[in-house]
């Protein structure tokens, strides 16, 4: 079974989906509801939504609960060397780690370390050090190491110089396959880094099908303040971070 | 003789391509290519070389800023440009030809404008790391950092990911034409950003590279 990690809207340009509970509530031709998408296709297991804030938490429960359909929450922070250092050479021990409420003391334990990384550590963007993390760190939470943007992934394929020195130990390191030219050799690169145990298929899902990557690149142009011409998003070519495509794992 | 080096290596044929496309977006709808060149060599014998204009149809355009700095003419485009189908088959055969890719930026842009061009034919992507590559500004990044290449094909194919996502700060310029100029290559600026041309300096360069990095 592949991890479905489903982002929204309540990570800001980053998602497509949305969570709307009913149809009529859904422009044809806007932003589909992963709600009534994921009642559509009836997959088994959960919705694993995979957020950069937590600010939408509140509706999710509520809109999922009353529909009865199981599904988790995770933040995807932005991990770096030393929070108090702010600076371009502290740009580069950035890294994200995917945290997993367990639970809902779990949720409020997030919400506490989201509130550091979005104040003290806030530097472009919420982000928080390992070694804060570790001092905040509860049983209602998991650590899981995404396949994008990891530590190891910045290390290997891009110019990266993170450290991820930390007594908690991920619960899993996520493996994924979008037709991203380096894919193939990052996942080998994964298997001799970390014991095959722990390496979980996961999909990140951004948008419902393939054919709204034009839509979704828009957006991500937009936010980068560049242009269709010249982007400057790196391996931005995949249009296979689609719910679509997760749903044809099974 | 270390043998595994590339510049005792005379038996594997080494495949130099390069794209010039639209603009210098990466997804298939966004971005083909209107003209590639290749060369294939073995050691330093050239076996096979071409290029071919590709025509779209009229619907195809290029952006302002890729024409000006390819000298793009569309006239010429479309007097010269051939059914993507013939174009793509005889890439696709040269291709099937090579132990090893190659070319300047060729992991950095190239290789995601052949990915395109596969895409947009209705073919299947191959495995990427099914050849060996080359890239010839990782590889100059390299030397200029003084960073070994890893022996294992993967992660040579990774480390040099890494190289061009690594700046050296102001001043260094990795361009072909500022490479060539440092090795004292002599060219004909006007033929520079023809898919062709380019892709036969860089090969000149590569030869000079390969002398002074192990790999």
């Amino acid at each position: 079974m592949v991890l479905p990690l489903i982002k929204t809207h309540f990570s800001p340009l980053r998602s497509l989906l949305t969570i709307e509970k009913e149809e009529k509530d859904v422009l044809p031709t806007g932003p589909q509801s992963i709600v009534l998408m994921w009642k559509k296709a009836n997959p088994p297991g959960r919705l694993h939504l995979c957020e950069d804030t937590p600010t939408g938490f509140a509706e999710q429960y509520k809109t999922l609960s009353s529909l009865g359909i199981p599904f988790s929450f995770s933040l995807r922070l932005v991990v770096c060397e030393d929070m108090a250092i702010k600076n371009e050479e502290s740009l580069k021990t950035e890294h994200k780690v995917i945290v997993l409420a367990k639970n809902s003391t779990g949720i409020a334990d997030l919400n506490k370390i989201y509130t550091i990384a979005a104040t003290e550590g806030f530097y472009y963007n919420p982000r928080i050090d390992l070694k804060r993390i570790e001092a905040m760190w509860t049983p209602n939470l998991k650590m899981i190491i995404p396949f994008y943007d990891s530590y190891l992934y910045n290390n290997v394929v891009s110019n990266g110089m993170c450290s991820f020195v930390t007594s908690i130990k991920p619960a899993a390191y996520l493996s994924e396959h979008n037709g991203i030219p380096t894919d193939t050799a990052m996942n080998a690169a994964l298997s001799r880094r970390v014991d095959d145990a722990a390496i979980v298929k996961a999909q990140t899902i951004y948008y419902p099908e393939a054919k709204d990557f034009d839509a979704y690149l828009t957006m991500r142009i937009i936010d980068k303040k560049s242009s269709m011409d010249k982007p400057n998003l790196p391996d931005m070519c995949s249009d296979e971070f689609s719910f679509q495509k997760w749903t044809s794992t099974f | 003789m270390d043998k595994h080096l590339l510049r005792f290596d005379f038996k594997s044929k080494i495949l130099f391509f390069d794209f010039e496309t639209q603009n210098l977006n990466l997804y298939k709808d966004f971005d083909l290519p209107w003209q590639y060149g290749y060369v294939l060599f073995q050691g330093t014998k050239v076996l096979k070389r071409g290029t071919n204009y590709i025509w779209w149809g009229d619907d195809y355009v290029v952006s302002p800023g890729a024409a000006f700095v390819t000298r793009y003419s569309r006239k010429k485009h479309k007097e010269c440009g051939v059914d993507p189908a013939v174009a793509f088959k005889d890439l696709d055969d040269v291709v099937g030809e090579a132990d090893i890719i190659g070319g300047h930026h060729v992991l950095g842009f190239d290789i995601f404008m052949w990915r395109n061009f596969i895409l947009q034919m209705g073919k299947k992507v191959p495995e990427f790391t099914d050849w060996r590559w080359l890239d010839t500004l990782a590889l100059a990044k390299a030397i200029h950092f003084q960073q070994v290449p890893p022996k294992d094909r993967l992660e040579q194919f990774l480390f040099q990911h890494k190289m061009l996502k690594t700046w050296p700060g102001k001043g260094f310029k990795f361009t072909l034409e500022e490479l060539l100029k440092q090795c004292k290559i002599q060219y004909d600026p006007d033929q520079l950003h023809d898919a062709l041309a380019d892709i036969e300096l860089n090969v000149e360069y590569w030869h000079h590279l390969k002398k002074n990095i192990d790999i």
